[in-house]
């Protein structure tokens, strides 16, 4: 349930549209295209978003995170709408990809330099998608957690004051810590 | 022999080429997008290597107008304007053809495929077997029993050939004649033919059934009952003249066949370089023009990851190993480093010809001279030689230095790892000297060497390949290719030091330090130099911040992290393996029972016989180039739903890729020194600025299923004081989503919970 959560969510931010979501999901066109009208009414402005970023792309050449990392598409005034189509859709996913990147990034750099400061045993090892995976000292371990979630939560503030949350697990193993 | 025409669609095979490869589009050193040049290159190519004609020709619209467009002014009137890339690459694409002395042929007032039609015909009465190269289905009315379509591989999928018996099928008809009657009641949207308004495919076939032809049709339309009656004799006059408009002239004075000019012939070496080297079509070149496939310095070189250039678009496995070659990047599977951009022949710059002092520092005094002068700088362009591309397996060679352009120094190591350490302990002060700024080219890569040493820089990190990394995220940025794209200058190549790569490359270690002084001294000159270059483009582009608060900075990080590595569970994996050949042995016992017959069930041809000759179950089933039947996964999972056979081969498969690809090959990965993996991360590859990492892939571990899940147990604490702990952010991109987009609804549904 969740994957589909997360297609519906993401198919209709970079506008994919009902054939694309249809086939994502193995559901009926009519269902897709319904789908995706309740989800713009409930959240009138992410049309508006999309739509921003397109026209800032057209005018400046590029689209950028957060932390100004860029992107340049130079195909988005293509007169060919195949190849303005490539660039519309990551004009919308690099900002919203890149951020999270940037996001990452600079919360390993921060709990880097923190396991440093406290000259802890434990280390980070490894980096993937959206986590961080750690060698934790037993006798660290309830020191480190809350060092990690905080530089997780406060690595790159999101505007309009949304929060972001990180979730925290150990094991024996990576499947059981995950 | 059979002599065998291969006549090509030039247009509809440009366009095609052009957007098969959109997404990863081929820009040239100078920024020409050459997707267009290339992709139709490649399939002459594959077309003259593959098939052997023994005849060929390349046919081309004209831009005069044509008795269809006198005749209708709307026909081909809603095509989308021609992109820039495509009309500017058919000068190009004429060359190639030109130099390959394959005849180019346009007559005015005629399509391609009224050309086409009429060289087919007269080349079938002169006893040829002749083949139409185009993805056009107008192309079906041609054909006959030595006249088919070559319809060319697209999108990973095989080429397909078209005789009477396929056209017919296609469209539910009983002669190939019916192709221009079924178009004229059907219309053609890309041609804008219009067709009977309302009359579709399957009723265009259902009338031709009863009635035969288009005219008989229209001449029966009273009897057609119903509504479509009405549509059918309402559109005469549009059916007529849309069979008209399909209808491809075979009858042209202009069109010759010439047995002797179609011939294949030597190719135009010259020529072809020329226009290649222009295109920078590095990799054809070379497998064209005879000079052997080289390796690219890069790949057996880390400073700047053209091997994960060449990956980056290219699907692989936990290792970073390429597992699957898109059909789009054809260049990657010649030439690991991708082909282009690399040693584009623009750069006539080298180091026999730009003045340069290269200083071999290899006594006490030359050294304690270097290390007074590094002492006072404040940037230092350091890089280091080793004797292998893992950072983590190999040995110091030598160390080089730069701070001024033009001037650098080489100091080569002893073999001895003691004495290596006793000679890096005089350049302590300086790695420890936080107020220098360390300048390199994939410098993670020298920091862990170092690291194995026992040695760290204490100051800053600037990294060449990150600068071009935020300044042009889509580029190339191997030493090589920066060095040839920014500076004009061809850097010397490893070859020439150690050899071609293969099991026969030499060792740096075996090659004298005078030799090597030049190739590692160039390499801290060259770095130094792009950094002059990369500095003021870095405030322009105004990408300062994420490139000195992000990517700078997480060199360390990701140089520790490497370092560190993590220990794997080798007994669980073994574990996991047999039980996972058990498994699959048991759904593959199951698959013999189902098929009432024993056979490989690893060989793709054996498996496409049982379900398709022997159960026939798919009576369309496709065959693919080497003529037995797809079996595909895509292919078996469409057919799984309804037959149990198929589960059981898919769960097999599953099975036996998990073990051979994940479970049997991660102990094979793990450092005889340390006893555990140390992940490579590319920090540099994917243009939306994550990660990726190689040896392994930590991000091509299957999640999806619980079988793919259990290889997360593989990694485990480093010892019974450790624990595995993961942190991972919950629902990031849609909370940055909600933040970047402002929306009310969307914000509130993270903020109050």
């Amino acid at each position: 349930m969740r994957y589909k959560a997360k297609s519906v969510n993401f198919g209709i931010i970079y506008g994919q549209g009902a054939f694309g979501l249809a086939e994502n999901l193995g559901i009926p066109r009519a269902e897709a295209k319904e789908i995706i009208d309740n989800y713009k009414k409930q959240f009138p402005n992410i049309q508006k978003y999309m739509d921003d970023t397109i026209n800032f792309c057209k005018e400046n050449g590029y689209v950028e995170t957060l932390m100004g990392r860029k992107r340049w598409l130079k195909d988005i005034n293509s007169a060919n709408f195949t190849v303005r189509g490539f660039a519309e859709r990551n004009a919308i996913n690099s900002p919203i990809q890149g951020t999270a990147a940037d996001m990452i990034k600079l919360a390993m750099i921060k709990i880097h330099k923190e396991f440093a400061t406290h000259k802890f045993k434990s280390k980070m090892l490894l980096q993937v998608h959206d986590e961080l995976v750690f060698d934790a000292h037993k006798d660290e371990l309830e020191i480190i957690k809350p060092v990690i979630l905080n530089c997780m939560q406060t690595a790159l503030a999101l505007p309009n004051s949304v929060p972001t949350d990180a979730e925290i697990g150990e094991g024996k193993n990576w499947l059981e810590a995950h | 022999m059979q002599k065998k025409l291969f006549l090509l669609d030039a247009f509809a095979l440009v366009f095609r080429a052009y957007y098969a490869l959109i997404r990863n589009p081929r820009v040239t050193s100078k920024g020409r997008n050459t997707n267009a040049q290339f992709g139709f290159t490649n399939t002459l190519i594959d077309l003259i290597t593959n098939q052997k004609p023994t005849h060929m020709a390349v046919c081309f619209d004209t831009s005069a107008a044509t008795e269809r467009h006198t005749d209708f002014a709307d026909y081909k009137a809603n095509r989308q304007e021609t992109p820039e890339d495509i009309s500017s690459a058919v000068p190009d694409i004429k060359k190639i053809i030109e130099a390959l002395n394959i005849p180019v042929i346009a007559i005015d007032g005629y399509e391609a495929d009224d050309v086409i039609g009429a060289l087919a015909k007269q080349a079938e009465k002169e006893g040829y077997e002749v083949f139409m190269v185009t993805p056009d289905k107008d192309y079906g009315q041609l054909v006959s029993e030595n006249i088919k379509i070559y319809k060319p591989p697209y999108q990973g999928n095989t080429y397909e050939i078209l005789g009477p018996k396929e056209v017919c099928e296609k469209w539910d008809i009983e002669r190939v004649d019916q192709v221009i009657d079924i178009l004229g009641l059907m219309g053609d949207a890309v041609d804008n033919i219009p067709g009977i308004p309302g009359v579709g495919e399957k009723t265009a076939a259902k009338l031709l059934k009863e009635y035969g032809t288009l005219e008989n049709v229209l001449e029966n339309a009273a009897n057609i009952k119903g509504k479509l009656g009405e549509k059918v004799a309402a559109g005469k006059d549009l059916a007529l003249m849309s069979k008209k408009l399909a209808t491809i002239i075979t009858d042209i004075s202009a069109a010759e066949f010439h047995e002797e000019n179609f011939r294949i012939k030597e190719k135009n070496e010259y020529a072809l370089r020329e226009i290649f080297e222009e295109l920078e079509f590095k990799t054809l070149g070379k497998r064209l023009l005879g000079e052997g496939a080289q390796t690219p310095s890069a790949a057996t070189n880390p400073d700047g990851g053209s091997t994960k250039e060449a990956t980056q678009n290219v699907q692989m496995d936990l290792f970073g190993n390429i597992i699957e070659q898109p059909q789009q990047t054809p260049s990657a599977v010649a030439n690991p480093d991708g082909g282009f951009g690399n040693n584009s022949f623009t750069a006539d710059k080298n180091i026999n010809n730009t003045p340069h002092n290269y200083i071999l520092a290899n006594t006490q005094q030359l050294i304690t001279d270097l290390t007074n002068k590094l002492n006072n700088e404040k940037e230092i362009c350091f890089d280091t030689e080793t004797t292998g591309i893992d950072a983590n397996n190999a040995e110091l060679v030598g160390l080089s230095f730069s701070v001024k352009k033009g001037e650098a120094y080489y100091v080569p190591c002893p073999p001895d790892k003691d004495e290596c350490i006793k000679l890096l302990h005089k350049f302590q002060p300086l790695f420890n000297n936080k107020l220098i700024t360390w300048i390199g080219q994939n410098i993670k890569y020298d920091m862990l060497m170092l690291k194995w040493y026992g040695f760290e820089l204490a100051g800053n990190i600037f990294d060449t390949m990150l600068a071009h990394y935020v300044i042009e995220p889509d580029g190339k940025r191997s030493m090589d290719a920066l060095s040839e794209k920014y500076l004009g200058y061809a850097t010397v190549h490893i070859d020439e030091l150690i050899g071609k790569k293969g099991k026969n490359q030499g060792s740096m270690r075996d090659v004298e330090a005078e030799k090597i002084k030049d190739y590692a001294a160039e390499d801290a000159d060259i770095t130094l130099q792009l950094q002059h270059v990369f500095l003021p483009q870095l405030k322009e582009k105004e990408v300062e911040k994420i490139f000195y608060e992000v990517e700078n900075p997480l060199v360390k990080v990701l140089t520790a992290m490497e370092f560190e590595g993590i220990r794997i569970d080798e007994q669980f994996l073994n574990d996991y393996s047999k039980e996972l050949e058990r498994e699959a042995k048991i759904a593959e016992e199951s698959v013999y029972k189902q098929a009432g017959v024993r056979f490989n069930l690893a060989s793709p041809k054996q498996l496409g016989e049982v379900l398709f000759d022997k159960l026939q179950l798919d009576p369309k089933a496709k065959k693919t180039k080497t003529g037995q039947y797809a079996t595909g996964e895509d292919v078996l999972l469409k057919l799984a739903a309804q037959n149990k056979i198929v589960d059981d081969i898919l769960v097999f498969r599953e099975y036996t890729k998990l073990k051979s690809t994940y479970v049997d090959a991660l102990p094979l990965m793990i450092n005889k020194k340390t006893g555990r993996v140390h992940t490579s991360y590319a920090q540099a590859v994917a243009v939306t600025g994550r990660l990726s990492s190689n040896n392994p892939n930590l991000q091509n571990i299957p999640v999806r299923t619980d079988r793919g899940k259990e290889i997360r147990k593989a990694f485990i604490p480093r010892d019974k004081d450790h624990v595995l702990v993961s942190a991972d952010y919950s629902q990031i991109e849609l909370r940055i989503v909600a933040a970047i987009s402002g929306d009310v609804n969307m914000c509130e549904a993270f903020t109050y919970r």
